[in-house]
Parts: structure tokens; sequence; C-alpha cells
């Protein structure tokens, strides 16, 4: 599976991020990022499958969820 | 030796059985520092804290989870709230305000005007309105005193602030488990509630949660306290947006868990409904009251909630406590950190006996009240 992140500023969101994504059957996986070394300078991510990466940007947007954007690993 | 508790406003008594047993698997379980480790405790710990911000949000009418900032009690949910949103300038506070509204007011310098929280809804919203200046940044208000049955008209009040452009900031310590709340449509802009009243969690929670303009507000505002919390920590500030920009320090995983058990209590009862079982209470035991000669009660007749106070006119208040408390029954006595609404009330120098019920709070509760204080007078 190749493996994509998005990027969030805060735990919380990321965490929030999670949960619209698990309402729609998208899994995900919340990682720690540091921020110097990651692209988007985020510090936690969410882990999915770069299939589900358009759905999941449809969605953050959907719900008004801001992320640091959305790279391949 | 069987108590009878009376003091539900002062923290709820006993919880209910799901709150101490979460917080106890929590503890021997799970129960790692949220947000700050990516091995499995801490992010087990993460999402529990993060589903009690969902319940919360959810329960007072928020989309945003990430606006509700956890805090020790209602004391610290107010201070945030006011010192990050009006820094400076002037604001409306109500009679019947609590210290926890008072003191951080008075040391923040901020000017303030208060209007009467006991008048008919018409008549307080004048009065409120008479007291709006150019200056004037918020109203402060509690949505039920902590000492009588007087309730404020939160969105009358609400839709009065929108139209000035002022930020409405609510204590709902007394309100909030007992009545519902909608902070969109009541146009509050940040509710601050302690997690062990009626909300039914342990002591050591409580939070505030803002709307999604005033948190833009708060963001560009001053920080209470400044310090760890796993996001940006090569930074010298506080990240600037919520909630870990006033989240400084460790969560309480355990008392944010407990707390969760809480809400799930209250949701599943109704708020309205332990409302109705309390008001029931209360007036039985006002109507009981209203009956005995040498017995003065200072009960609200506007918008009532369930707290009645009351003295025995020969008794100090201090002395009818004690008195009650040798026969098992715990109440509260004295100025209950709200001087300004005694004053408003009329009470003794000695203030005055607090009876507030609670969900768990029964008819041979009062019926057992009211012989111990027949047999005081």
């Amino acid at each position: 599976m190749r493996r994509c992140y998005a990027g969030f500023r805060s735990l919380t969101l990321a965490l929030k991020g999670k949960q619209v994504l698990e309402q729609n059957a998208i899994d995900s996986e919340v990682v720690k990022k540091d921020p110097k070394n990651s692209q988007k300078g985020c510090s936690y991510a969410l882990v999915i499958s770069c299939a589900q990466a358009r759905n999941c940007e449809n969605l953050f947007n959907i719900y008004g969820i801001h992320y640091l954007g959305l790279v391949e690993e | 030796m069987q108590y009878v508790y009376l003091d539900n406003a002062a923290t709820t008594f006993p919880k209910p059985p799901g709150v101490s047993f979460a917080m106890k698997n929590c503890i021997d379980g799970w129960c790692g520092n949220p947000g700050r480790g990516a091995h499995p405790l801490s992010q087990k710990s993460a999402e529990a804290v993060f589903g009690v911000r969902e319940q919360i949000a959810e329960m007072f009418g928020s989309k945003s989870p990430e606006n509700v900032v956890f805090t020790s009690n209602a004391t610290g949910a107010l201070n945030i709230a006011i010192k990050s949103l009006v820094p400076q300038g002037h604001v409306l506070l109500s009679d019947i305000e609590h210290n926890a509204v008072v003191r951080p007011v008075f040391a923040s310098g901020l000017r303030y005007s208060i209007f009467s929280a006991l008048a008919e809804t018409d008549e307080l919203l004048y009065d409120l309105s008479a007291h709006l200046s150019q200056d004037t940044k918020a109203v402060i208000a509690s949505a039920g005193s902590n000492i009588c049955g007087a309730s404020l008209p939160l969105s009358e009040i609400g839709k009065l602030c929108r139209e000035h452009g002022i930020f409405f900031i609510v204590d709902a310590s007394q309100y909030a488990g007992t009545h519902d709340i909608d902070i969109e449509k009541m146009n509050i802009d940040a509710l601050c509630a302690p997690g062990h009243k009626s909300l039914y969690g342990p002591q050591g929670s409580g939070f505030v949660l803002f709307s999604d303009e005033a948190v833009k507000a708060a963001e560009k505002g001053p920080t209470l306290i400044e310090g760890g919390n796993g996001v940006n920590s090569r930074e010298m500030l506080m990240p600037p947006f919520t909630p870990e920009r006033f989240e400084a320090g460790t969560l309480s995983v355990p008392n944010i868990v407990g707390l969760g058990e809480g809400l799930k209590f209250v949701k599943k009862e109704g708020p309205s409904k332990i409302f109705t079982r309390e008001s029931a209470l209360y007036e039985y035991t006002r109507n009981e009251f209203s009956q005995m000669y040498g017995l003065t009660m200072y009960a609200g007749q506007i918008r009532r909630s369930s707290i009645l106070l009351f003295n025995i006119d020969r008794m100090k208040s201090e002395e009818t406590a004690a008195a009650l408390a040798e026969r098992g029954i715990c109440v509260r006595s004295g100025l209950h950190c709200a001087p300004l609404a005694h004053a408003a009330l009329g009470t003794p120098e000695h203030g005055a006996v607090r009876i507030s019920f609670g969900a768990f709070n029964t008819y041979d509760d009062v019926y057992y009240l009211v012989q111990a204080v027949k047999e005081l007078l």
C-alpha cells in the first residue's frame, strides 16, 4: 500500500480528522512528526492509503478541518 | 453514619458508579500522557481525551471539539475566558456573581458595572442595556445563582450581546447538566463549567467551550499559564491555536475520563428530567418551610433552580448547619463565595444556609431534613 501523510498542527486536530475519516469508513493512524523534518512542518500526521487521498482531502474541506497538506511517503 | 447529602451546589455526591470505575480502569490499565509520545498508551489516552471533548461539544451545541479547553474547575475556565477575551475595557456583571467571576475581573483591572439579575426579563434587559457603553467588551454572567433559585435568561442576553458586538461569557456552574444549553442558539461565546457539579464528573475537572468566533479572539489574547504541551516544543511561546494554547502541562486523563462518564449519565438521564426531579424536591421543601414560623427563606421567585436558601431566625447560619450536620445532614452555611448575591438577597451578615438538591436525592432525604429543621425551631 502506498502511504500518504496528512499533516496537522496539533494532535487535537489530527484526532478530529481521524474521527471524520472513521465515520466515512477510511482507516487512518495518528503518528508524531518532528516539525523540522516533516515536509509541511506539522507536528502530527494521519497515515492513510494514497488511494484515499482525494477522498480525505474532500472530507477535511467539507468538515472544515484545517490540515497542512497531504504528501506521499 | 448515614448521610443526607444536600450540598450538591458545592459538589455532587454520590457520582454515578461508572465514574470511579472508569477512572480506576484508566489509572490501572492504560493511562499514558496524551500528546507526548507515539506509543500505544499515549495514543489511547489522547483518543480518550479527544472523545470527551467531542461529548462536551455535542452536549452544548458546538461542532468544534477543538474549542474545548480542559481546566481543573470552573474557576480556571472563567479565568481563561475572561482574561483571554477581555484583556482590558469595561464589562457587565450580574449581582448574583460568584467570586470566580468577580475576583478575576477585579484582579484584571477591568472596569465593571453591575446589573440586577433578580428582575423580570424585560426589566433585566433594560437595566443591562442602560449600563452598556462604547467601551463595553463583554457581559459575564452566571446562568444560575449558586445560592438561590434565580437564573438568567441566557438566550435573551446572548441576543443583546450579539446585537451590540460584545462577548457573552457564561458561568454555567449551577446550570450545566440540569438545563439544555446550546452555545450557537444562545449566542454564548465562552461557556465555563466545572465537571464535578451537575455534570457528575470528579473534582479536578472543568472546561471552557469557546464559540468559533470567540476562539479566534481568545487565541490573540494573553495566556494564563505557559508550559509544555507536546506541540511546537522549539517555540518559546505557547502555540497560537486552541486547545493547546490554553492547556499547559499534563492533562488529568483520569479526571477527564471520569467526566466523560458523568456526561454519559447526564445525557442518558436528560438534563430536563434531572431538573424536574430536583425541582419536585425543592417545591416540597419550600412548601414545608413556608408553613414554619421562625424560619426565613430567600428563595428566588424568578426563573427557579433547585437551590433553597434559608435561615432559622434565632440561629446563625453556621449554628444551623452544624446542628444539621450532627444529624447527618450535609448543607452549607455562610456567604458561599457570593457576597454580591447575598447582598442582593438581603441576607444577614452571617449569610444563610443553602440546600442544594442533586440527581440522587429522594423524598426520604427531604422528609428527614424537614423533621430535623422542625426540631431546631
